[in-house]
């Protein structure tokens, strides 16, 4: 069986209220009928149910960019699952690179993070592993990526149909415009293939995850991944601030 | 002249829909009210439409947290610039559940504090206060001098400049222990003669109020009312109670 493509656009804090319904207006029309793949779009928390109303009678999915770990208790300025699925979400990014690295969350959060969502039984989590550009020097990547699944994974249990989203954002090339070649890619989501079947077993590892890649994919780079195996979509940043510039990588991809 | 007095509202995580018939019954109870300011914070998802629903009426709406840069992005956060779109006039900053949970310390805090004061037109509430250890060791004057220091020390004084200072100690929180109310007053008159150090009488006493948080209710408002120092409250738990907190307001303001 074949995996059906599954293209993110995170927004980050890139945009403002306004911009991020018009480009959510935008999108949806330039996905009008779009069937070849599953588009998710993840804006601010501010702009969420302005979103979810843009996008009436639309094909894309909205996704928030992160969520809290507990579902009940006081804490000031977090969301919980709970909100994320009344205000409309189906997919929520946990552990983006971003916030390891300005906010100090580290895998032992994001694994309450994923519990937290998975427990809910309807978001689908997107959880985000990569290397810095010391642990690729160092050459310690693939045992960066194991364990980055493991303290992650370890304990999770998953019911039949329960999906999770595996996001490999190599950190050196986020946001800096540094592309990882096609091979090396497929190289890292292999790895990451291999470590989820060793978790899960294969039949769960190919049933239950996607494995995307993150990390300055554009219209210019995307055929390059295209014929490559194990991966099964992108988080896109900064390419998916323009809906043709989007509209392109994806139907690269999803060719 | 004597600054209004201010009862900020600390939502927390009601739900969507709670939120939107909180605001609702707010928006009824404080029609018309204006003795005291009054804040409601909910959360971001929310915002929105909590703005939506208390447009033209005197209760104004803050957010719980903001992100301290504008150009560098990190993802799930809110810049002071979106929250201007947004039409919020607070922002509360550096809460003690960060501070624990997110190891927000007074560096990030102050880095926050600036990007509100970019912006402009936001009031940044910032809040502070001292641990049980040192309340014991009896270090707590020093540990509101150095927090004030540490987050106020470099901003530049300007004619409209408004900052709130919330006082919430720490061991006084979710814990049962009960500040005597004297005790709290006492903490906010240290923290007043240490923002008049840093900032000059005259521009400390109009620019600057000092609020208590602090399981405040209508039960024991009481015995926080006519206190000097004291400017008002944020609110948590008995915030989501539109009685309680006109309750609560109305006492401060008396």
């Amino acid at each position: 069986m074949k995996k059906e493509k599954i293209i993110i656009a995170n927004w980050k804090m890139k945009l403002g209220l306004a911009e991020t319904v018009k480009l959510t207006l935008e999108m949806k029309e330039k996905f009008r009928g779009f069937k070849k793949g599953k588009i998710v779009v993840c804006p601010n928390f501010i702009s969420l149910l302005q979103v979810k109303k843009a996008l009436h009678d639309s094909e894309i999915k909205m996704g928030a960019q992160d969520s809290f770990w507990e579902a009940r208790g006081a804490y000031t300025g977090e969301i919980s699952p709970e909100l994320l699925i009344e205000a409309g979400c189906d997919y929520v990014i946990i552990g983006h690179s971003e916030r390891r690295q300005y906010l100090l969350l580290n895998y032992e959060i994001i694994h309450k993070e994923l519990r937290a969502v998975l427990n809910t039984n309807s978001l689908i989590p997107i959880v985000c592993i990569g290397e810095t550009v010391q642990e690729k020097k160092d050459g310690q990547r693939d045992r960066v990526l194991f364990e980055q699944l493991q303290q992650a994974l370890t304990g999770i249990e998953l019911t039949e149909n329960q999906q999770i989203i595996i996001a490999y954002e190599p950190i050196w090339a986020i946001g800096t415009g540094d592309v990882i070649t096609p091979e090396e890619a497929a190289y890292a989501h292999k790895i990451i293939r291999l470590t989820i079947n060793d978790m899960f077993g294969m039949h769960e590892a190919n049933h239950n995850f996607r494995i995307v890649y993150g990390g300055s994919v554009n219209s210019e780079n995307a055929h390059d991944f295209v014929h490559q195996e194990n991966i099964d979509g992108f988080l896109v940043g900064g390419a998916s601030l323009k809906a043709d510039e989007f509209y392109q990588i994806v139907k690269i991809f999803t060719k | 002249m004597k600054n209004q007095k201010l009862v900020v509202a600390n939502w927390k995580r009601p739900t969507i829909k709670e939120t939107e018939n909180l605001a609702k019954r707010v928006r009824e109870k404080f029609d018309n009210f204006d003795k005291a300011e009054i804040v409601v914070c909910p959360n971001n998802i929310s915002f929105l439409e909590t703005v939506r629903i208390l447009s033209n009426s005197p209760v104004k709406v803050g957010a719980q947290n903001v992100y301290w840069e504008e150009k560098n992005p990190c993802t799930g956060e809110i810049p002071a610039s979106t929250l201007h779109e947004a039409n919020c006039q607070y922002v509360i900053l550096g809460h003690h559940e960060r501070r624990k949970v997110f190891k927000e310390n007074d560096e990030i805090v102050k880095a926050k504090l600036m990007s509100v004061l970019r912006v402009r037109d936001i009031v940044p509430i910032i809040c502070i206060g001292e641990t049980w250890d040192e309340l014991k060791n009896d270090r707590r004057d020093f540990v509101l001098l150095e927090q004030i220091q540490n987050i106020l020390g470099d901003v530049e004084v300007r004619e409209n400049l408004k900052i709130v200072v919330n006082y919430s100690p720490i061991w006084a929180i979710g814990t049962g222990n009960v500040i005597d109310p004297a005790e709290a007053e006492y903490a906010a008159q240290v923290i007043k003669i240490n923002l008049r150090e840093v900032f000059g009488y005259k521009f400390a006493d109009k620019n600057f109020r000092v609020i208590y948080g602090g399981s405040i209710n209508s039960q024991n408002v009481e015995d926080f009312v006519g206190l000097e120092n004291i400017d008002g409250f944020l609110v948590g738990g008995a915030s989501q109670d539109p009685d309680e907190l006109y309750k609560i307001a109305e006492a401060i303001s008396r």
